[in-house]
């Protein structure tokens, strides 16, 4: 019996523990600003991403502020992170490269499907026009809502919806950015992207190594390229 | 006078029998919550390292041994207790404690959250072999009526935990489990209680029955009580499609085979394979989940051909390219053709047999692995939440059977077989599935296929296409092999039989029973233009031109590999492929097992450290598990065993420590060889009983209960233990290689029989093979007890359960890597070991002491 409480209070302990997190001071925002140029300069500039538009909204935007208050002092590391209800930010070079792979400027109108955290999108609405960003998870989308918001970016759109759909109302878009791996491309959001418009979606099962592929419709004919090993969430609803 | 024995000798086999059986049924049982909640491989990881509770239990008795065994009466009675009490607090210690374990990859922080879970399931293994070993150290006298109970209970628990999770849903088992064995704890207490009164002239407190029910009012309390309910993991597909708005789930059904669910959900819509070319509408569909993981779509049956996406998917391409039917709107090949006849193995929840029947099959056997499905959709239609299932269809014969038995029962032909990706390939390509079994994607199981197809019939296979790529490889390997072991004209060229095709994820290959005719291979082209599809392997040569029209990969040699596979399977060679890309056979089963060590630092250079993982984490987590269990074993087993003060202070030096180095090879070896001999036998009858979870329950059990037997015949054997090892280890290799050698023919042979005929064969089988093997342990007992060592009981206990756990990883790592009949002959080598260790042992006694007499032993069925 005595062995029973001692372990629920081992349990107990590590969980209160969790949620105690204390509020960013500013001497940890410069800490955070330089984790975040030690981020660009060995995680995703080493490895080859070389946009100036895209390296400049990784050093830009606080990626700590969309992690959980438990995870801020891994959100740095060359990791995704689960941010609740089964998803994750991405490995901060895998954001990197999706932009570089989309090719965003600032005329881009780009569909993010998946906010997830809104990381992803924050770092778009640095080097494109518009931002539209779906969310189907309520939490994940009034969370996400609520932190772009508190970060003043005005030229994202957050809608809470099945991303399966697109975005009608706004197509074509120059760029689609699927952040979790569906089964099959939805047939709307082939329909949605803009002739010469690109796609970038991860491909693969569930937890197994995936790769990210390029979707490109050139003269109505749709073209896929693998492009790269990487690992994401599933894509949520599509199986 | 009353000859019968006191009332409490006759309570506790039964009390033996009852705890045997909620041990193993519990063990079932958290193997099945597990991997509900988790998934297999961790289930299997913490299950493995809960199971060193076994021989903890015996460091703790050897550790204290006079005082547990001055009360080994109260001590028994409380383990009863506690086992029930650690039984049901399993379930809210499941939900306090972190289980997405898995994150460790990237956090090792999360690793005391992996150590908590195991030490959660720790403890009623623990509880409960403590107080097997207290009673059969504190009366040896009766070891055989009380081994002999044990052995009934474990082979019946063995059995009943997977007919409870028929009954029940996994999660509702624990806290029944610890009712059951708190309920013995009881009656252990009461039947102590009117003893005391009896024997006593006072009054006498019923204080034991007091501690029997605040027991139970705390298994109650943990089980039922407690606010804290385990969860699935956020990151299954069943927990993400629950958080979907309008998200119903219709059914949930538990079995032995896992927990079913239907969910219907606005969001869920299944296409896999299909064309970027198609631009229709893909409907919501209700999908189905096995323990959280996506099973397959229900087909929307009033889908048409014209209108359905099944249609554009990469797999339909057997029926655009040879049709059978009379439908007019075909390419037809062969206008002759009374009918259509189709095989869906691995069926699901029916989506490819809807497709059959759209594309004009007259016929279509479907073959459901799980019998629980079909049953399912009755239960939907009579609830009246569907009208009706493709399984009703009068066009639809659906037989519940694993493929493999199906394909040797089964004497009909035919024209197309379909090997789905949603109940096939693709979902158990997953890499978590690296060390799963796979008895249909061998050279054998493929060789069946085969002999089922009509002489213009096609078999059709899909699987993702991966990168660096794989799987496809493998595949097309595979085909090439089977058809090749055929010895039919394949066997001059194999490539003019098979066709592949490339989407954006998925690749579909298709093995034609005669060559492709001229007109056949245009058709693949047509098909492939106007889906959009490339076409990775055409034997006209073709595909070096049109090849990755639509599609490029990343590794631009897989065209190329194709056809050198294409050109013979002794081409295999020189691919310069770093995977493991072998065909599969059924001495190695493992289709999704691709790493090897040049593969290892491929992907370390591809994706890092993590990649390694993730690329194959069912293969990288044994690896730890046998790490962890090593760990585990030394800290919690063989170091306080090989510190204890007992060992140090009795007997002779150096004896003791010889005796001591040659009981641990000799128990050590028996409990690996009792392990690794029946986890090849469960492989090999899985061929003959068809299913695996009933094969392993039948094989389990007659072991243990046979071994029961032979550990009591044991004792009347002991008057020539010169002979008796080495006759029993000669026994063993005789039988082992009978039975390896007749497996295959008599799988074929008696498909026909009925499921309980065929049972029954084989427990007539295994029962000289059991009966040989449970004689070891107590004969090794016997001659410690006879040396004096007696206080080694615990130590050969200990160590014996320890080899027990660490002999199933090392079981899977050898069979991955050099196949099940390795096993069968490391099995066979650790009792040749004990043979000669005995020998040994003999040779020692007859030099330094005279026999005593035999006495009865402790024995342990840890070694299962």
């Amino acid at each position: 019996m005595n062995r029973t409480i001692v372990l629920l209070a081992l349990i107990v302990w590590p969980a209160s523990w969790k949620s105690e997190a204390a509020p960013i001071r500013p001497p940890e925002q410069e800490e955070f600003a330089r984790q975040r140029d030690a981020m660009v300069t060995r995680q995703i500039a080493r490895r080859g991403v070389d946009d100036p538009g895209v390296l400049a909204a990784m050093r830009a935007i606080p990626r700590h502020r969309f992690v959980p208050t438990d995870e801020v002092r891994r959100a740095y590391n060359d990791s995704p992170l689960p941010i609740g209800y089964g998803q994750t930010i991405s490995q901060p070079f895998i954001v990197a490269y999706m932009c570089q792979m989309a090719r965003l400027d600032s005329t881009s109108r780009v569909l993010e499907v998946g906010t997830g955290s809104g990381y992803h999108a924050s770092v778009m609405a640095q080097i494109a026009d518009t931002v539209y960003t779906m969310e189907i998870v309520p939490q994940l989308a009034d969370r996400a809502r609520k932190t772009i918001a508190s970060l003043r970016y005005n030229n994202i759109v957050t809608r809470m919806a099945d991303g399966y759909y697109g975005w009608p109302d706004a197509a074509p878009f120059d760029a689609i950015v699927v952040t979790a791996a569906p089964e099959h491309i939805p047939p709307p959001l082939v329909q949605q992207l803009a002739e010469g418009g690109r796609m970038v979606i991860p491909v693969g099962h569930p937890f197994l190594t995936q790769y990210l592929v390029l979707v490109e419709k050139r003269d109505g004919r749709v073209r896929s390229q693998q492009l790269m090993p990487v690992r994401f969430v599933p894509f949520t609803g599509g199986h | 006078m009353d000859t019968r024995p006191p009332a409490r000798d006759r309570l506790l086999p039964v009390l033996l029998v009852g705890l045997s059986f909620f041990l193993l049924a519990c063990e079932v049982v958290l193997l099945r919550i597990l991997t509900y909640l988790q998934w297999y491989h961790f289930a299997y990881l913490v299950i493995s390292l809960a199971l060193l509770g076994f021989g903890a239990s015996g460091t703790l008795l050897h550790l204290f041994r006079p005082f547990w065994l001055r009360h080994h009466e109260r001590i028994f009675t409380l383990t009863l207790l506690l086992t029930g009490i650690a039984m049901a607090a399993v379930k809210p210690l499941l939900a306090a404690v972190p289980t997405e374990s898995f994150l460790v990859v990237w956090q090792p922080g999360r690793l005391w959250g992996l150590v908590l879970l195991c030490l959660t399931l720790f403890l009623p293994f623990f509880c409960g072999a403590f107080g097997l070993i207290v009673v059969f150290s504190a009366a040896p006298q009766r070891i055989a009526l009380h081994y002999g109970a044990n052995l009934l209970g474990s082979g019946a628990g063995a059995l009943g935990g997977l007919l409870l999770l028929y009954r029940w849903h996994p999660l509702d088992l624990p806290p029944l489990l610890g009712l059951g064995t708190g309920l013995l704890g009881l009656l252990s207490a009461s039947s102590a209680w009117l003893r005391e009164r009896r024997s006593s002239a006072k009054a006498v407190l019923p204080v034991y029955p007091g501690l029997g029910l605040a027991g139970l009012a705390l298994i109650a309390l943990l089980g039922w009580a407690a606010p804290l309910k385990p969860s699935m993991s956020p990151f299954k597909a069943f927990s993400r499609t629950r958080l979907m708005p309008q998200t119903e789930v219709l059914l949930e059904r538990s079995s032995p085979q896992g927990v079913l669910a239907i969910v219907r959900s606005p969001t869920l819509r299944s296409a896999t394979g299909l064309s970027l070319s198609f631009q229709g509408e893909i409907y919501p569909q209700a999908v189905a989940f096995l323990d959280g993981n996506p099973l397959g779509p229900l087909p929307l049956l009033d889908d048409t051909a014209a209108t359905s996406p099944l249609h554009h998917t990469s797999f339909t391409i057997p029926y655009h390219v040879r049709s059978f039917s009379s439908a007019p709107d075909k390419p037809l090949v062969n206008r002759n053709r009374k009918s259509m006849r189709v095989l869906v193995l691995n069926a699901a929840a029916g989506s490819e047999v809807h497709q059959a029947l759209m594309e004009g099959a007259d016929s279509v056997t479907a073959v459901v692995r799980n019998p629980v499905m079909l049953q399912a959709f009755d239960d939907l239609i009579e609830a009246k939440i569907i009208t009706t299932t493709v399984y009703r269809d009068p066009r639809v014969r659906a037989i519940t059977a694993e493929p493999r038995s199906f394909l040797y029962r089964d004497t009909g032909r035919f024209d197309v077989v379909m090997i789905p990706p949603t109940g096939g390939v693709v979902n158990a390509a997953a890499a978590m599935q690296a060390i799963y079994e796979n008895n249909l994607l061998t050279e054998e199981g493929v060789a069946a296929i085969l002999r089922r197809l009509s002489p213009e019939g096609l078999l059709c296979i899909t699987t993702w296409l991966d990168s660096p790529p794989r799987r496809l490889l493998k595949m097309f390997g595979l085909l090439v092999a089977a058809s090749e072991s055929l010895e039919s004209e394949a066997a001059v060229y194999p490539g003019a039989h098979l066709a592949a095709i490339g989407s954006w994820n998925v690749a579909t290959v298709i093995l034609s029973r005669r060559p492709w005719s001229p007109g056949e291979l245009d058709r693949i082209h047509q098909f492939a233009a106007n889906e959009g599809f490339d076409l990775l392997y055409l034997p006209d040569g073709s595909e070096d031109e049109e090849a990755i029209t639509y599609h490029q990969l990343a590794d631009t040699s897989l065209v190329s590999d194709l056809a050198i596979l294409a050109s013979g399977i002794t081409s295999r060679e020189v691919l310069p492929s770093p995977f493991h890309l072998t065909p599969p056979t059924d001495d190695r089963p493992f289709f999704h097992h691709f790493l090897t060590l040049r593969s290892l630092s491929v992907m370390r250079n591809t994706l890092g450290a993590a990649g390694v993982m993730l690329a194959e984490w069912g293969y990288v987590l044994l690896w730890i598990t046998l790490a962890l269990l090593l760990v585990g074993g030394v800290a919690l087993i063989l170091l306080p065993l090989g510190l204890s003060r007992h060992s140090f202070t009795q007997n002779e030096h150096g004896v003791r420590l010889a005796r001591r180095s040659l009981s641990l090879l000799y128990f050590g070896a028996i409990g690996g060889g009792f392990m690794l001999v029946e986890i090849v036998l469960i492989q090999k009858l899985v061929l003959v009983l068809g299913d695996p979870v009933f094969a392993t329950a039948a094989v389990i059990a007659a072991l243990l209960v046979f071994a029961g037997a032979g550990s009591m015949l044991s004792e009347r054997l002991a008057r020539a233990p010169c002979l008796l090892v080495p006759c029993a280890v000669a026994l063993i290799i005789i039988l082992l290689a009978g039975l390896f050698g007749s497996i295959v023919y008599f799988a074929s042979a008696w498909a026909s029989l009925a499921q309980g005929s065929r049972l029954l064969v084989v427990i007539a089988a295994l029962a000289p093979l059991a009966l040989v093997m449970g004689m070891f342990f107590p004969t090794g007992v016997r001659w410690l007890n006879a040396a004096g060592a007696d206080h080694l009981i615990p130590w050969a206990w200990g160590i014996n359960g320890f080899a027990a756990v660490i002999a199933t990883p090392v079981a899977t790592i050898a069979a991955l890597n050099l196949g099940f009949p390795a096993v069968g002959a490391l099995g066979a080598v650790c009792y040749l070991l004990a043979a000669a260790v005995s020998f040994r042992w003999w040779a020692r006694r007859q030099t330094n002491q005279p026999v005593p007499p035999a006495s009865p032993i402790p024995n342990s069925h840890q070694g299962k």
